[in-house]
């Protein structure tokens, strides 16, 4: 039992001794960037993060309090403007492409953020 | 104890240096009561996002703390008030304000977050079943939801009543305490079939912890706690319309409603029912391989939230079950308690309800005040062949719980008292056996948090058992996160509880296998001694990012000594099941492993792998448990694309598992020593429009595996070799299933 607990403690050491805390890959090809989309709940960062995610898209992720997103993507993919247009086609404005009545009108209520719904 | 200085040694060595040399942040940190005042916020801690590098505010609520490199965001969090994130620009004080009050259920909002996830910061390794993970797997009830789960293991108690019994480290669910929004549920009579009293639309989350959970809920856990939480009328959706047909003939429709009465005043209503009206005998062994059945269930809660910290909810439930299964012309009007056909029938009637109420003080958000009442009246009639099974439980739940902390939130206590009283009353043919239980109790809880890195909670009760006597229960818990990415945690503690064995073991009453209660002379149930066991364990969560993408993987390890069991012998004689105290050792060993991440874009993996060593001195022999597989493979496939067509694949490998003794059968009834492995596949399609409405498609078990014979001497099923019990497979086969969800936020 002893040596059982003793062997499981010592591998997981070696694993995590092993194991890079972030294994970002040192690439030139690709950009970060973070701009501002308009959105209050964990809803929206689904679809949100959802519509960004077009090809050439690596990562994105988008914070429900600051309402900023952050996108890591391949600049000979993919423009950064096309990222903010599939956001905004989906409802959600960005500080650069504001959602067509019609897109922002396909949002559930709760998450119209024009009209008065709350973080939540 | 060597191990323990070992472990300390390498707590230590880890432990990051928090000073730097970089220019710092300063402010302060404050609240807003109810009445708009502010006050500072002593002992609020504050931190760089996404590291570990962080303070406590003083008694002014003022706090410094050096800079990081390429560190904008700081989060400012304190008991009772919701957390915030705060970009840190420029170099002026910062003035941070925290509003907002939570009141002592921990709501959380799981509600589509990742589909399974593995809380940093909790104290116990909560898997977290959202709603999400429970659509991986359109089907049906709380006993179908751990499809996608590799932590729980899911098997049919016989071949003949289609009843799904879950374990968890190789334990039968009995000795998981399942609770409903923490407040006992499934247990005693129920704890077998009240899986599936739960409809799967109805679940907001699973909550599964392995080892034994917070004394707060009592002292039953020995195995886990499963803590299930339903549709809430704060977070539901408005409404939600479900309906689903399977190959089987199983028909399932759901309605859940909101209604919102005033801003602080909102309701739900969940109804359920289902039918299947279809006798099938694929495997031509002359009986039904599904029992057919009718159920209802219906749930009406309430909620109430005033801004001055007081939280009220209350709700009521009704469960109504019929079935009938056995051999394929059995009709229970004419053949019930004759040899003209075999036949099961089963009727069971529930009626529950329960309140809770939490006060927060505004003007001390760390200080709240709960109360917790639920009650039960469960009533059971049933026909197993020739022998009848009739049982009852009334049953009343008290808890009281006082919540506060020592000079600040890092020194937290919980501390309260309960009362659970059951009254059973179970006939076995002739035989009457009832019981009263009443067990009142005391518990602390302390919890000590240093910032994100460690935290331990140390728990204790004392219940007086009006039977048993007096017991103490300890219970330890330990956090420590090794890096932002790596979380080490152990637990420890002690579980005792009832083992209400016929109804636990119901399976075997569609058998010829005679019930013998080897009890004591003394006014125990059943003449048995209550089951004690202690569990350790010590499990360990890396998160890494691999190209952008997220994942994880952990270990656990989980032992489980038991003090007492109540041993269920099915290799002295398969001419009978019998029960007695455990004379010797009876332990479980338990290991898992799995693999979660983002394999390609838009496709989650999960693979685990789990290893039990389970044994059981049976008649002075020590040997493994029957009807569980030593090993089990799992893999998930996940895909969803960018329109919302999502795919699901799970494939589930479960190794061989001991049979039972048979060799005093005569030989065309005689069982191998072990049973074949075996995968099982599932398969599901579906898409979703305008975040409305979802169609899905799917295949169970699509490879049609099935174990073959399930039932021994089916021809002869009044004879003495009959027996149903030995289900180790799948019974139907390939099922293909299909059902439409319609909801409005």
């Amino acid at each position: 039992m002893k040596s059982l607990l003793k062997t499981i403690y010592l591998s997981i050491f070696v694993i995590t001794l092993f194991l890079p805390a972030k294994a970002y890959p040192v690439n030139g090809d690709v950009k970060t960037a973070d701009f501002k989309v308009e959105g209050v709940c964990g809803m929206c960062k689904d679809r949100i993060e959802n519509g960004a995610l077009i090809k050439g898209v690596k990562k994105a992720e988008w914070n429900k309090e600051t309402e900023m997103i952050t996108v890591i993507y391949n600049p000979d993919k993919v423009e950064l403007m096309d990222i903010h247009k599939a956001i905004a086609e989906l409802g959600h404005s960005t500080d650069k492409v504001k959602a067509e009545k019609t897109a922002y009108n396909k949002l559930p209520a709760c998450c119209q953020y024009d009209d008065g719904a709350h973080k939540h | 104890m060597r191990l323990f200085w070992f472990l300390g040694a390498f707590v230590l060595s880890t432990l990051p240096l928090l000073a730097q040399q970089n220019d710092y942040v300063d402010g302060y940190i404050k609240g807003v009561d109810s009445e708009g005042v502010e006050l500072p916020l002593l002992g609020a801690n504050v931190y760089w996002l996404k590291t570990q590098t962080g303070t406590t505010a003083d008694e002014n609520g003022y706090f410094k703390l050096n800079r990081i490199d390429g560190k904008d965001y700081l989060i400012a969090s304190f008991t009772g008030y919701d957390p915030d994130t705060i970009q840190v620009k420029g170099s002026g004080q910062l003035q941070i304000i925290l509003s907002g009050g939570e009141t002592l259920d921990d709501v959380e909002i799981v509600y589509r977050q990742k589909s399974t996830e593995i809380d940093y910061l909790d104290s116990r390794k909560v898997e977290v079943v959202s709603g999400k993970e429970l659509l991986k797997a359109a089907c049906c009830n709380l006993s179908e939801s751990f499809e996608t789960n590799p932590s729980v293991d899911v098997s049919f108690t016989d071949a003949v009543t289609g009843t799904r019994q879950i374990q968890m480290l190789g334990l039968a669910g009995p000795n998981i305490q399942i609770t409903r929004e923490n407040m006992p549920d499934i247990r005693g009579l129920s704890s077998v079939y009240g899986l599936t009293f739960i409809p799967g639309t109805w679940i907001e989350s699973i909550h599964v912890i392995k080892g034994t959970g917070s004394v707060i809920n009592g002292f039953e856990s020995i195995a886990g706690q499963i803590n299930v939480n339903l549709q809430k009328p704060e977070y539901m959706d408005r409404l939600l319309l479900n309906g689903y047909v399977n190959q089987g003939g199983r028909f399932e429709a759901n309605a859940n409603v909101r209604i919102d009465v005033s801003e602080d005043l909102k309701s739900a209503v969940l109804v359920h029912g289902s039918m299947n009206r279809i006798r099938h005998d694929r495997n031509e062994d002359g009986f039904m391989d599904m029992p057919l059945s009718k159920q209802g269930v219906l749930l009406n809660r309430w909620e109430l939230r005033k801004d001055n910290g007081l939280h009220f909810e209350a709700g009521i439930k009704g469960t109504w079950i019929r079935k009938t299964g056995g051999q394929l012309d059995y009709d229970p009007d004419t053949d019930r308690g004759t040899t003209n056909f075999w036949g099961m029938d089963l009727g069971i009637n529930r009626l529950e309800g329960w309140a809770k109420i939490g006060k927060v003080n505004t003007g001390k958000p760390w200080q709240s005040f709960g109360i917790q009442l639920s009650g039960a009246v469960h009533d059971q009639e049933s026909y197993f062949g020739l022998t009848r099974y009739d049982a009852s439980q009334n049953s009343l739940y008290g808890n009281v719980l006082y919540q506060s902390m020592i000079s600040n939130t890092n020194h937290k206590i919980l501390t309260g008292a309960s009362i659970q009283y059951d009254d059973y009353q179970e006939s076995l043919g002739e035989e009457q056996l009832d019981r009263q239980e009443i067990v009142p109790g005391a518990f602390f809880e302390y919890t000590y948090t240093h910032l994100d890195k460690f935290t331990a909670v140390a728990g204790l009760r004392i219940d007086h058992h009006n039977l048993f006597g007096t017991f103490v229960t300890p219970r330890l818990h330990i956090r420590y996160a090794l890096s932002d990415q790596d979380v080490l945690r152990l637990s420890a503690g002690r579980g005792q509880r009832t083992a209400n064995i016929i109804s636990e073991n119901s399976g075997y009453l569609s058998s010829s296998r005679q019930f013998i209660i080897e009890g004591e002379e003394n006014n125990f149930p059943y003449g048995l001694k209550p089951e004690i066991a202690w569990n350790y364990g010590i499990n360990f969560t890396h998160e890494f990012e691999l190209g952008y993408r997220d994942g994880f993987f952990s270990f656990d390890f989980y032992r489980t000594n038991f003090e007492n069991q109540i041993v269920i012998d099915l290799d002295r004689d398969p001419q009978q099941v019998v029960f007695y105290n455990l004379e010797e050792a009876s332990y479980s060993n338990s290991f898992q492993g799995q693999v979660d991440y983002e394999l390609v874009k838009r496709l989650d993996i999960r693979l685990a792998y789990r290893w039990f060593d389970v044994k059981t001195t049976y008649d002075g022999d020590l040997r493994l448990k029957p009807l569980l597989s030593r090993h089990r493979f799992f893999i998930n496939l996940a895909y969803e694309s960018r329109k919302y067509w999502k795919v699901d694949y799970t494939m589930n490998w479960q190794g061989k598992k001991r049979l039972p003794d048979t060799y005093n059968n005569p030989e065309p009834y005689q069982l191998s020593e072990y049973s074949p492995g075996f995968p099982v596949m599932n398969l599901q399609v579906s898409k979703t429009w305008l975040e409305k409405l979802n169609v899905y498609v799917g295949v169970e078990n699509l490879l049609n595996y099935t174990q073959k014979d399930p039932i021994l001497a089916s021809e002869d099923p009044f004879g003495p070799y009959f027996d149903s019990s030995m289900a180790w497979g799948p019974i139907f086969g390939r099922n293909i299933y299909a059902g439409i969800r319609y909801s409005i936020k």
